[in-house]
């Protein structure tokens, strides 16, 4: 019961500070819709540098801050059970990455955390980023080392375990873009839309 | 072209004076196969109710999955969270989409590995008791 409690409380303050992040990162688009006319996304004005964390990758090799160095990275965190959203974000990223030129095409990863590890094993992990057309790479952790990511980034997830077997998994739906010095350089905000990603991709990899 | 046909609809068990075949259309049918390594896919349609009064869909179920549900996926202060609807009422003379990032079938627990191109079967039940039965192939999605 206690633990319950505890947990229902860490939930609670962390979707505090996500709305937190969340407001100061709004706060920061109406500068730069001015600066960098950005119309989908919110670029911070600068970089959060991020601390490490440890999950692992679907090819099973280790997934970490080091692994986000040298890249852009788009990063989505859901799960496989996830009918919609999920799906449906990774193939609008995977569409759009394809309509960058080659330069950046081959400098951007997509990346799906799942925030599901109970039921989301690297394994399965894996076969269900590789049903995608464009390459989607997978991670996933223990729970602390997802939230070690997660809590910085203002990411929100609850598993609703009350629903059952088949339970849902409430998750931010924004696309997080971490930047070559694995920093937390820009958010998209749901919903999402091929053309959103098309329209502010490029404008911010450019000026980078 | 599948989609822009209004699916085959089957009354098996009909009340008498009651609902009338064409009463109900679903449009755009489409059921995705599985996604490798995952155990729950998706199904979207247009319900159209033609007649004058409302049509309640009060279960749904397939010989090819363990649970079939009708779900809402609701994006607020931008976190999604899914929500099971118990019954889908489409009031008379209108339109209820089942689309993404909306209402939608939620089809769980495969019985058995569904390839795209293999009949999809949906039983749907109403609150008169009347029964229908739809069938579209599955679609692999993306």
């Amino acid at each position: 019961m206690i633990s319950m409690l505890r947990t229902k409380v860490i939930k609670i303050i962390i979707l505090f500070f996500m709305t937190l992040i969340i407001a100061n990162c709004s706060a920061k688009q109406s500068v730069n819709i001015d600066n960098e006319k950005n119309e989908f996304s919110t670029v911070l004005d600068t970089p959060m540098i991020l601390s490490d964390f440890n999950l692992t990758a679907d090819d099973g090799t280790i997934f970490n801050l080091e692994t986000l160095k040298g890249q852009w990275n788009l990063l989505f965190f859901g799960y496989t059970h996830c009918p919609d959203v999920c799906p449906l974000t990774l193939h609008q990223l995977g569409q759009a990455k394809k309509a960058l030129n080659e330069s950046m095409q081959n400098s951007l990863n997509i990346i799906m955390i799942s925030v599901d590890p109970d039921r989301d094993s690297t394994e399965i992990l894996h076969q269900y980023v590789n049903s995608f057309n464009q390459k989607v790479i997978g991670a996933t952790g223990t729970i602390n080392e997802i939230n070690k990511l997660t809590s910085q980034l203002g990411i929100f997830h609850m598993a609703n375990k009350e629903e059952g077997q088949n339970y849902s998994v409430s998750h931010s739906a924004a696309v997080v873009m971490i930047n070559k010095n694995a920093e937390f350089h820009a958010v998209f905000s749901a919903p999402h839309s091929t053309e959103n990603f098309i329209t502010d991709l490029p404008k911010i990899m450019a000026k980078n | 072209m599948q989609k822009l046909l209004p699916f085959l609809l089957v009354i098996l068990l009909c009340g008498c004076d009651s609902l009338k075949s064409n009463d109900i259309i679903f449009n755009d049918l489409t059921v995705y196969a599985p996604r490798t390594g995952s155990r729950v896919t998706a199904g979207f349609t247009n319900i159209t109710n033609k007649s004058a009064e409302a049509i309640t869909i009060t279960s749904i179920s397939s010989p090819q999955f363990n649970i079939v549900e009708i779900h809402e996926t609701a994006i607020k202060n931008g976190v999604a969270r899914m929500m099971k609807i118990e019954t889908l009422i489409i009031p008379e003379y209108q339109s209820v989409a089942l689309k993404p990032g909306g209402k939608h079938l939620m089809l769980i627990d495969p019985k058995m590995s569904i390839a795209e191109g293999e009949e999809i079967n949906l039983i749907i039940k109403l609150s008169s008791n009347e029964i229908l039965t739809l069938s579209t192939p599955a679609v692999s999605r993306f």
